[in-house]
């Protein structure tokens, strides 16, 4: 039983590495391919189009409504399909607040980028795809369907608020995690309940690992002795561990910090009780 | 190429706490536990055809009281039971008796049927709702308290992993009249101090009597002809027969763990040696031959070692030898004197009767001398006896005083739960033994 999980989480870590390693380049791709069209069609408005963001940026800041409207790199794809309203809704739903400087730094970045060769072949191949398709609304689909990745990956204004935010963020990643003074509660607790089989021979090596899922109420929704005979450890001293966990139940923990506690894994090892 | 690494970055914390707070599990490692003993609840045996006779609660109270005695359950009182069991074919409300604490849960009943009588029988973890054992025993009615000895051992063994020793006898030197003039008879009884049996007449003086593995027969010292002598009685058929003839005294015998030889002290000159004897050709062979006083033997439950004690040192001192008679090592080292060691049943440890400033005392060690532990300790205690699962001692207890006398106690080999067996009269030198059926 406890192979599944492991190879799962193994394989899910490798995948994260190779998304880390790999995949980078492949958000980047995601986000700048309606971008190369822009370079291709509009290469010669896009400056334009940036400076007439910074200037409606300017108008809205002057207006004191900085919640509706920010301007953002990634909208400039958008602006490829000459859709105004296209835009005006990705600015509603996307507002952000940053500093005209900062703007420019990123379109200076921006514009950096595009020149970087490297990049260009892979873009291209992109843009040809994109332009062989003639059909609008496929188009826009296609438009749609990078808007949606784009909304579900965290873009630069996300990331730049992550890095802005970065302490806060820390804060409410150590709340979720539980503490060492939760864990030696639910330890003392199952302590109690802990009745294992110490007089017979052997007693001393039957380790025995239960798995349990909780729901957030604190009630075991499933129970799983990950141990079985194979390693000495017998039915009894199997079944004194399901107990204990069945017993103590159910379990107080913070609410939330569920993603915490959802899962535990319990070692019963009776050596200490028997003198080792 | 900021903005790539700032994703980058966000990507890494991303994963990393996503992998370590969403995918593995809180991990708790549980080093203590809470040793005491299990609750369970011991329903009434259903005995529907029958139910004047009594005989069903006759053996839950049995059931009840050996595990009770045990030290290792707490029998609930059926007074808190919560919910009432009608059969033992449904499977019962467990959560009725999760609630009065109950872990396991015990129901039985009886059926008459052709003047024998079937108990069918469950146990059940009230905390996993399984079924941990159902089995039936069919019996005649005189063997009801083998019966009710037997489903307890079932649910000790169910429980704690160990072999049970319920369904057990103890013989033992019954002992009447005035300490100055003290009958003294071989006797049997159930582990529980039930049906206790006298033996001899208490004409002649008896000591040491030590049962053969398959409980048939005792060996014992009899001063029947004037001398001390080894004889073997059957229960049985209530016959008495002289171990061998000896060109002496005879005495401290046992068994062998196969029963086809018996080990035994014979004095010669001040001292005594170690002897065993075939019992199907009553071949003896010696095992000592030193002027010490060699005695008290006892068999490993292998066979393949002999523990003993012998003065040759200048106090009494347990010994362990090969089952020939070679490499005899000292295993004791501790202040005062050592004597009747027994090698545990399960063979990991040797009790003794250790002597020590006037206080005599009940002791384990493991069977290369260390780890002693004294079990208990007062005015006289003496003659250790192992439960068939090397968990339990009896041993005898000599109170003071012109009317004191010797009664018969139980421990576990952790020192807790002593407790007196109740014998109609003084008793001495228990011996335990095997399961019976």
């Amino acid at each position: 039983m406890l192979a599944k999980p492991i190879s799962i989480s193994v394989l899910l870590h490798l995948l994260f590495v190779v998304i880390i390693i790999t995949g980078l380049p492949s958000f980047d791709r995601l986000e700048e391919s309606p971008m190369s069209i822009v370079e291709i069609e509009l290469i010669n408005n896009l400056p334009a189009i940036t400076q007439e963001i910074i200037e409606d940026d300017s108008k809205e800041e002057s207006a004191s409504d900085k919640k509706k409207y920010s301007a953002t790199p990634n909208v400039k794809p958008s602006m490829r399909s000459e859709e105004s309203k296209n835009m005006s809704v990705l600015e509603n739903e996307e507002p952000i607040e940053k500093t005209t400087n900062a703007k420019q730094q990123e379109d200076e970045n921006i514009m950096e980028f595009f020149s970087t060769p490297e990049i260009k072949p892979e873009l291209n191949k992109i843009n040809d795809k994109l332009l062989t398709n003639l059909d609008y609304d496929e188009n826009k689909k296609e438009t749609d369907k990078v808007t949606a990745l784009l909304d579900k990956f965290p873009d630069e204004r996300d990331i730049g608020e992550m890095i802005e935010n970065k302490p806060q963020e820390k804060n409410l990643t150590s709340d979720n995690i539980i503490t060492a003074g939760e864990i030696s509660n639910m330890r003392s607790q199952i302590e109690m309940c802990w009745n294992p089989p110490v007089g017979v021979r052997g007693a001393a090596s039957q380790r025995v690992q239960v798995m349990i899922a909780l729901n957030k109420d604190g009630t075991i929704s499933n129970v799983e002795p990950i141990t079985r005979d194979s390693n000495g450890s017998r039915e009894v001293a199997i079944d004194a561990a399901v107990r204990a966990v069945l017993r103590c139940a159910p379990y107080e923990f913070p609410i939330e910090k569920y993603e915490s506690w959802k899962e535990i894994k319990f070692t019963f090892d009776p050596r200490n009780m028997l003198g080792g | 190429m900021t903005n790539r690494m700032n994703r980058f970055i966000f990507l890494l914390f991303f994963l990393l706490f996503y992998s370590t707070t969403s995918q593995a599990a809180l991990e708790i490692d549980v080093t203590e536990g809470n040793l005491r003993p299990m609750p369970i609840a011991i329903t009434t045996v259903i005995d529907r055809q029958n139910e004047q006779l009594g005989l069903g609660l006759d053996i839950t109270k049995v059931i009840a009281s050996d595990l009770a005695g045990s030290g290792l359950f707490y029998p609930i009182n059926p007074k808190a039971f919560l919910d009432e069991v009608n059969s033992v074919d449904r499977s019962p409300n467990f959560n009725s008796w999760r609630v009065i604490n109950a872990e396991a849960l015990f129901t039985a009943e009886l059926v008459y049927d052709n003047e024998r009588y079937r108990i069918n029988y469950k146990l059940w973890d009230t905390f996993t709702e399984k079924s941990l054992e159902a089995n039936y025993l069919v019996f005649s009615k005189s063997k009801w308290r083998n019966v009710a000895h037997m489903i307890a051992d079932t649910i000790y063994t169910r429980l704690t992993d160990e072999k049970g020793y319920f369904d057990t006898q103890i013989a033992f030197i019954a002992e009447s009249g005035p300490k100055t003039e003290r009958i003294k008879r071989l006797a049997i009884m159930d582990q529980d101090g039930q049906n206790a049996v006298l033996l001899t007449s208490g004409r002649d003086l008896v000591l040491t009597p030590r049962f053969s593995p398959n409980g048939k027969e005792l060996v014992y010292l009899s001063y029947r002809n004037g001398q001390p002598q080894v004889y073997i009685y059957d229960i049985q058929s209530k016959q008495t027969y002289v171990v061998g003839t000896f060109p002496g005294i005879t005495f401290a015998p046992r068994f062998s763990p196969d029963g086809k030889k018996i080990i035994m002290s014979l004095q010669e000159g001040v001292g005594s040696n170690l002897f065993e004897m075939d019992l199907s050709n009553f071949d003896r062979k010696r095992l000592t031959n030193t002027s010490d006083i060699n005695t008290a033997p006892s068999y490993s439950p292998d066979s393949s070692n002999i523990v003993f004690e012998s003065d040759k040192s200048g106090t009494q001192q347990l010994y362990v030898m090969d089952a020939n008679g070679n490499n005899v090592r000292r295993i004791s080292f501790g202040t005062g004197s050592y004597s009747t060691p027994v090698w545990s049943p399960r063979g990991d440890y040797i009790a003794f009767t250790k002597i020590s400033k006037g206080r005599f005392m009940i002791g384990v060690m493991f069977t290369d001398g260390s780890g002693e532990r004294i079990i208990t300790d007062g005015f006289h205690n003496e003659g250790p006896t192992w439960a068939p699962n090397g968990r339990v001692l009896m041993f005898f207890r000599e109170s003071p005083g012109e009317d004191g006398g010797p009664m018969i106690y139980s421990v576990d080999i952790t020192g807790y739960n002593e407790r007196k067996i109740e014998t109609p009269g003084y008793a001495s030198d228990p011996s335990w033994s095997a399961l019976m059926n």
